[in-house]
């Protein structure tokens, strides 16, 4: 639904975000990503689990193994100060873009 | 009918998953949570273990990791790639400069000067463009070609086997200098287009597309909603049992309405059309005492919401915040005149109610307001109650 480059180039902001709002695993950000999107943004795990890895790489993000509901290993992600910072960055960028929008379309609803 | 077993089919995954080249033991413990998950959540809405296994390996396709790992192997790829290239390159100069010296430095007659030299540009020429060459041939119908001159080409390793027989005297060749020359070359050339294919194939992977695929490249399944159940936003919609059975079915439409205008929510306006489209009874009663023609409603509909094409619903379509609310605020009026289940007409006042969607703004401008609306319910009760 959405173009490639369009989930590809909202994946890191939208994991940061999920992220500040506490730590949480791979398959449950998949999910809340489709819940809160309306089932419009499907990520898969293809997609999700190297922007994650990069993303603990880079610093960003950082991980532990955890223990599930079920008593299964889980590794956690949880957001690093550096992330923080990152996160602001994006967000200064997409709101940019998306203040722009508003502006051009402002006949319809945005 | 052979018996299915889970933790078997999730470490033959595993073994797959290795053996394709992703070794990491903690990448292989993510996927398989991952894994479980899926086949936990498949399992809750009913699929046996066979297909919940089934649907959830399909679902991740191409194992992540593989990506991440290739990603790191292509960093060392490029350092050998670099090297071969050298090497290449570096060989067949060599080899030029070597023939010329000894077409130029040997007692070689103007004849054999004259086959030399063409030859050896020729060579020299080939080999340089191999790999580019090889680029350009990849497509289907040149494998033949390319398998012929690949079969050609190891018949070469013949000469240098005479050779050395020749060599140690066990064989006695007699040939000029300028052919063994050329068979030297074109044994060189062998080698070399060896290398130049691995160069190729290494520069192949590093586009990302020649890799070997892991195992579970199925389209991932899409499951089928039966009762639109979308996920909770916050506030809930009342259960499928509240609702009479003409309302569900109403429902059930205003999710193809919202599928037919090429929308991927269910809002007011199509939960309208499919209380509308499926009015009979009660309801039709209501909405006749209040003079609305359902077509006009529609249309009226039409205009605030423009159609898109229609597309495939895919998977389950969420209910708007508005929808919600108004449906939640059906169940509080059906409530209220102590009916047992929600009817589609509750549902009409619960959208009028809600108001600031679609539904109640066209209901609205239609002239319908919910003091008529409520008693014109009521009325349409007590007859039918009365009989």
């Amino acid at each position: 639904m959405l173009t490639k480059e369009l989930v590809a180039a909202s994946t890191e902001p939208l994991i940061l975000s999920l992220l500040a709002e506490g730590e949480s695993y791979g398959y449950a950000l998949i999910q809340e990503v489709k819940r809160r999107s309306g089932d419009k943004i499907e990520w898969t795990d293809g997609m999700l689990y190297p922007v994650l890895h990069r993303m603990e790489r880079e610093g960003w993000i950082q991980s532990r193994w955890g223990r599930a509901e079920s008593g299964r290993k889980r590794k956690y992600y949880s957001l690093k100060s550096d992330g923080k910072k990152a996160l602001q960055k994006q967000r200064e960028q997409w709101v940019t873009v998306s203040r722009l929008f508003k502006r051009l379309w402002k006949e319809q609803y945005v | 009918m052979s018996d299915f077993n889970l933790e078997q089919a999730i470490a033959r995954w595993r073994r797959q998953l290795t053996d394709a080249g992703l070794k990491s033991p903690e990448a292989l413990d993510e996927l398989e949570d991952h894994l479980r998950d899926e086949i936990e959540r498949q399992l809750q809405s009913g699929a046996t273990p066979r297909t919940a296994f089934e649907t959830a390996a399909a679902r991740m396709g191409e194992a992540p990791g593989l990506k991440a790992e290739f990603a790191k192997l292509n960093r060392t790829n490029a350092g050998r790639q670099r090297f071969l290239r050298a090497f290449y390159f570096g060989a067949v100069a060599f080899i030029a400069l070597v023939n010329t010296w000894t077409l130029v430095a040997f007692e070689t007659g103007p004849m054999e000067k004259a086959v030399g030299f063409p030859a050896l540009s020729l060579v020299v020429l080939h080999l340089a463009c191999l790999p580019h060459l090889l680029g350009s041939l990849s497509g289907r119908p040149y494998w033949r070609l390319v398998k012929a001159i690949k079969l050609a080409s190891s018949l070469l390793w013949l000469w240098p086997t005479l050779a050395l027989l020749q060599a140690v005297n066990l064989v006695n060749l007699q040939m000029g200098m300028i052919p063994s020359m050329i068979l030297w070359y074109l044994c060189a050339a062998q080698g070399l287009s060896v290398v130049a294919y691995a160069l190729h194939d290494l520069s192949r992977r590093d586009g990302g597309s020649g890799g070997p695929l892991p195992p579970f490249q199925l389209q991932p399944q899409p499951v089928p909603p039966t009762w639109p159940t979308p996920p909770e936003f916050g506030i809930s919609i009342p259960a499928p049992q509240q609702f009479a059975p003409h309302a569900r079915e109403a429902l059930t439409a205003a999710s193809e309405e919202a599928a037919r205008l090429g929308h991927d929510f269910i809002g007011t306006e199509h939960v309208l059309l499919g209380v509308l489209k499926l009015a009979h009874g009660a309801f039709e009663r209501v909405l006749a005492g209040l003079h609305l023609e359902p077509a006009l409603v529609r249309v009226e509909i039409e205009r605030f919401v423009p159609a898109q094409p229609a597309q495939a619903a895919a998977g389950t379509i969420p209910y708007t915040p508005r929808a919600r609310k108004a449906l939640r605020l059906a169940a509080r009026e059906a409530k209220k005149l102590k009916q047992p289940r929600i009817g589609a007409e509750h549902i009409f006042l619960g959208l009028l109610l809600e108001g600031s969607g679609v539904a109640g703004r066209v209901l609205r401008k239609l002239g319908v307001n919910s003091v008529t609306l409520r008693a014109e319910i009521a009325d349409r009760l007590r007859e039918t109650q009365t009989g």
